[in-house]
């Protein structure tokens, strides 16, 4: 309850200002800031390589900061670990290795739940999702790796709403998924962030598919914040690809 | 590739890498602190036995002994004992105002050849010994050729091999491993087990190799009236699961079963034959010596110990003040190996009388071997009485010596010999090599 | 030569080697376990594991001969050693290694070096020589021709109730956390699991395992300071023969290789044993590389 106060003590879920990270002494992020409100669906556009995996990694705490500092409802968490953003709230849900291919749906949610102690929660929580995607239900004894692409990717944002997020890092969602599914899946992620005041930080190729539920857009370039407007005026862009 | 070799080669390659500077001593070369006894007297006990030193007894000499011995590795007790045996009789010689005898030793990781010839070339080429003392078979074979380039005199005590006969540079104080026991051995078993006819064979592919699958079977028929080799059975050294040999043996039902195994295999063999509730008398060719039976001492009191073996209670003068030196040194009794590598110093002490009182240079591995072949008959802690020490000499032709063997029955650790064992020769009558 | 066997298939020799194998198969389907546990969650060469095997039972027979506990208790003794032990290699070489970056073959190296340098020391103070715990002989059994001992019992029950708990522990926070771990080390950190803490778990109860094979091996026969090379080698390949990564059939694997080792008695010398061993682990990796089970879900 204490989160509460602070989130509506702060506009901004989250804030993070000039982080600097790369991979050794190579840095790939030089200077990026951004903010996400509480319900917010912000994404981040840019080419290969310029920088998007990072910046969620980044957010996330899988990568250590050469500078800058990262703010999550009000508190300081730069150097915090990634199990206690967890704690806090956040989730990260990568592009390449979302699910734990080789453990069942049941085993995975489970795991998504991994840092919530109370077990009534845990089955709310399961209850929940399970009414949201019935197909993990149906599936739960499935072997993760063996389901098909939507269905995995239902999983791991199943597995990331197990934790109890209210701040998600998304990671490509529509990778590999049919792109009749790709509409779907948005679809009920615009509907977490409406309902459930779901922030979502989304990096996203398929943009076509991304603007329509994005509430502002980043763009990204060569590890540098370029520009950010509302998802109303990036739609009305037609030449938005020149940015990158 | 066997599982031991596996791990000897990951063993130096590691070895190679930074962390040997982990591996505490053992693993690496070791000088012994024969300098320590600055002091001489000329009137030990080893003066009694072999004059009171001085300049005709090399004093003021520096030999340098390397040994090739197993320091680490699944024989690592033997070269514990061997590099004893050495040290103290090193230390005595000292005391008894004969050469210094500085011990370097390299170490051949039980067995590994390639071990055995890096450990060579550096005790040659670095530590820069005159003479050597080598062990087990496969690796001092494989050692040969670097003794001979290089003129180092070298004794064998502890692994004679088919490969180390008659060779220039190399002689051995310890016999063929088994074969001259075997005929007069049988001879000896069909006597005292007149009912036994079917026996087996279980033992190492090391040096019983030649007794195990041809002499056994070949002399056994001869002796014993309807005698057969029912299992003949080969491992490795070092096994540790006796379970499936067990199980041939039980399927088998033989009267008397005889086992060549190396050192401990003696008694895990042992302790699984006996807990397995097989009774039949067992012989072995090689006990692997008392540390070894105190694994098993009940079940070791069923064993009987065939060959030459050495015997702590002789009490010949030599032996009696080795004995109790090297339990004062020690604190356990010598066995066979000990006392080989102990008095191949005195043999190498001889020498170096012998090349100072002809005036030659005593560190030359050329005229100490000179000396050797012109006189191969040395003191010795096997044989003797009471009152006369013992001796024992090595064949010019073969570069084996003649030194008593017997069957001993075992109690406690301890043997009692039972019967004398004499060589026979090819075709000879194996009854003619026993006598009680 | 002889090395093939004339004892030939009677009956009786094969009922005898079925439960010889059994025995040795339980053994090595403990140490299959033991090193499953610790490979498939951290994926190190956790050689030194020879290491904590050997000091396991040279602390227990020090403190039983030396010190004069009761066996009972120098046996627990050992087992807390093995566990202290191999929690702390992981804390103090490999953590460390990690942090500075060091490849995981030079995690290997220093494993083996620990590996040698272990039972070096181990040498140096208890001698060469092998030790026995001070127990008696154990009771020989015998059902028609077959044989077996006390230790035989025990060896086979100890070491199926201990993969049973390890398998049962999977069920916990802990157990789940490390599969979570091997299956995804990356996805672990992202769902809030600490794989430092689990690496810590993991060498924890591949400890207590390995201590407890090389217990049930003392009470059998003897220790001798290069005794824990060969069971860790075996271990390693149960592992290889379930697949890597499969916990739950690496014991099934150590199991079946016992078996056939000593079922091959039927037929071959024991000279071959090692060629069995090292045939079976190459026709695996060669047909079944993903194990020789067929694969569930880990």
């Amino acid at each position: 309850m204490e989160r509460s106060e602070k989130a509506q003590a702060t506009t901004d879920r989250l804030v993070a200002s000039n982080l600097v990270c790369g991979y050794g002494k190579h840095s790939v992020l030089h200077d990026v800031s951004l903010t996400v409100g509480a319900g917010e669906i912000v994404t981040i556009l840019g080419h290969n390589g310029a920088g998007k995996t990072t910046a969620l990694k980044a957010l996330f705490g899988l990568l250590p900061l050469q500078s800058g500092v990262v703010i999550h409802d009000g508190q300081n968490i730069t150097k915090s670990s990634t199990a206690s953003r967890v704690r806090g709230g956040m989730s990260y849900t990568s592009a390449t290795s979302a699910i734990f291919r080789d453990l069942t749906v049941r085993q995975n949610l489970e795991l998504g739940a991994f840092t919530v102690r109370d077990s009534k929660v845990r089955a709310e929580r399961l209850a929940r999702i399970h009414d949201l995607f019935p197909v993990l239900k149906d599936r739960g004894s499935a072997v993760a790796g063996r389901m098909s692409g939507g269905q995995q990717r239902l999983l791991s944002i199943g597995l990331a709403l197990m934790s109890g997020a209210e701040l998600m890092l998304l990671d490509e969602p529509s990778l590999g998924i049919a792109p009749s599914l790709v509409t779907e899946l948005f679809e009920s992620i615009r509907a977490l962030s409406r309902d459930a005041g779901l922030s979502v930080v989304l990096v996203e190729q398929n943009v076509g598919a991304a603007l329509p539920i994005s509430d502002r857009v980043y763009y990204l370039r060569a590890g540098e914040i370029l520009l950010s407007e509302s998802a109303d005026e990036a739609r009305a862009r037609d030449d938005w690809w020149e940015l990158f | 590739m066997t599982v031991s070799t596996f791990i000897s080669r990951a063993r130096r390659f590691t070895a190679a890498a930074a962390v040997a500077a982990l591996a505490v001593g053992l693993a690496s070369c070791a000088s012994s602190d024969s300098g320590t006894a600055a002091a001489c007297d000329g009137d030990t006990a080893i003066n009694g036995i072999f004059g009171e030193g001085g300049e005709a007894g090399g004093q003021g000499v520096t030999v340098k002994v390397g040994m090739l011995l197993a320091m680490t590795g699944s024989g690592s007790s033997y070269g514990e004992v061997m590099s004893n045996g050495a040290k103290l009789a090193a230390e005595q010689i000292l005391a008894a105002c004969g050469p210094d005898f500085e011990i370097a030793i390299g170490d051949h990781e039980s067995g590994s050849v390639p071990a055995a010839v890096a450990a060579a070339r550096k005790l040659i080429s670095q530590d820069g010994i005159n003479v050597l003392q080598t062990s087990f078979g496969g690796v001092s074979e494989a050692i040969i050729p670097l003794v001979q380039q290089n003129k180092i005199l070298t004794l064998q005590g502890g692994g004679t091999s088919p490969g180390q006969i008659g060779k220039d540079y190399l002689w051995n104080t310890r016999q063929l491993f088994a074969d001259p026991s075997i005929p007069g051995g049988l001879a000896w078993v069909a006597q005292t087990y007149p009912e036994a006819t079917k026996m087996a064979v279980v033992g190492t592919l090391e040096n019983g190799i030649n007794a195990q699958t041809k002499l056994i079977p070949e002399i056994w028929p001869e002796v014993a009236p309807g005698g057969t080799v029912v299992l003949n059975e080969q491992h490795e050294v070092g096994l540790t699961d006796f379970g499936q040999i067990i199980a041939k043996i039980q399927s088998a039902e033989p009267d008397v079963i005889w086992i060549f195994e190396q050192g401990g295999d003696n008694a895990t063999f042992m302790k699984a034959l006996r807990r397995a509730g097989v009774t039949a008398p067992v012989v072995s060719s090689e006990t692997g010596g008392e540390e070894v039976c105190k694994l098993a001492p009940e079940e070791f009191d069923t064993v009987i110990a065939l060959g030459e073996n050495y015997d702590v209670a002789n009490p010949n003068p030599f032996n009696e003040q080795f004995v109790t030196e090297y339990k004062d040194a020690y604190g356990k009794n010598p066995d066979i190996f000990a006392a080989n590598y102990y008095e191949e110093m005195f043999v190498f002490w001889e020498l170096v009388n012998r090349v100072v009182a002809d005036g030659g240079d005593p560190t030359s591995g050329e005229q100490l071997q000179a000396a050797l072949a012109a006189d191969p008959t040395f003191q010795s802690v096997y044989g003797g009485s009471a009152d006369e020490v013992g001796t024992m000499s090595i064949d010019e032709e073969t570069h084996l010596p003649v030194k008593p063997m017997g069957a001993y029955t075992i109690k406690d650790c301890q043997l009692t010999q039972v019967a004398t064992i004499t060589e026979v020769d090819e075709g000879g009558d194996p009854f003619s090599g026993v006598s009680k | 030569m002889h090395l093939i066997s004339a004892a030939g298939a009677s009956p009786s020799l094969v009922l005898q080697l079925v439960v010889s194998g059994v025995v040795l198969g339980s053994f090595y389907a403990l140490l299959g376990m033991s090193v499953s546990v610790i490979y498939s969650t951290t994926k190190v060469f956790h050689f030194a594991h020879a290491f904590v095997y050997t000091a396991a039972a040279y602390v227990a027979l020090g403190t039983a001969s030396v010190l004069g506990l009761p066996i009972v208790l120098a046996i627990v003794i050992g087992l807390i050693a093995a566990v202290v032990l191999g929690v702390t290699i992981e804390l103090v070489v490999y953590r460390s290694m990690r942090r500075s970056g060091a490849s995981s073959l030079g995690i290997f190296l220093a494993s083996l070096g620990i590996s040698i340098a272990g039972p070096n020391l181990i040498q140096i103070i208890f001698g060469p020589d092998g030790r026995n715990l001070p127990v008696g002989n154990p009771t020989l059994y015998t059902v028609g021709t077959v044989t077996f001992t006390t230790w035989d019992i025990v060896t086979v029950v100890v070491s199926w109730v201990l993969i049973g708990g390890v398998l049962a522990m999977r069920r916990s926070r802990w157990g789940l956390a490390s599969i979570a771990v091997s299956a995804n080390r990356e996805l672990s950190a992202a769902v809030g699991i600490s794989p430092q803490k689990i690496y810590v778990y993991a060498f924890a109860v591949g400890s207590l395992l390995i201590g407890s094979a090389a217990i049930l091996f003392t009470l059998n026969q003897a220790a001798t300071p290069n005794m824990g090379l060969q069971p860790v080698l075996f271990g390693f390949i149960a592992t290889f023969l379930a697949g890597v990564g499969n916990q739950k059939t690496a014991p099934l694997a150590g199991f079946v290789l016992g078996m056939v080792v000593s079922l091959s008695g039927i037929w071959l010398s024991q000279t071959f044993q090692t060629a069995v061993i090292f045939g079976l682990l190459f026709v695996a990796l060669i047909v079944r590389p993903q194990g020789i089970f067929r694969k569930a879900a880990v």
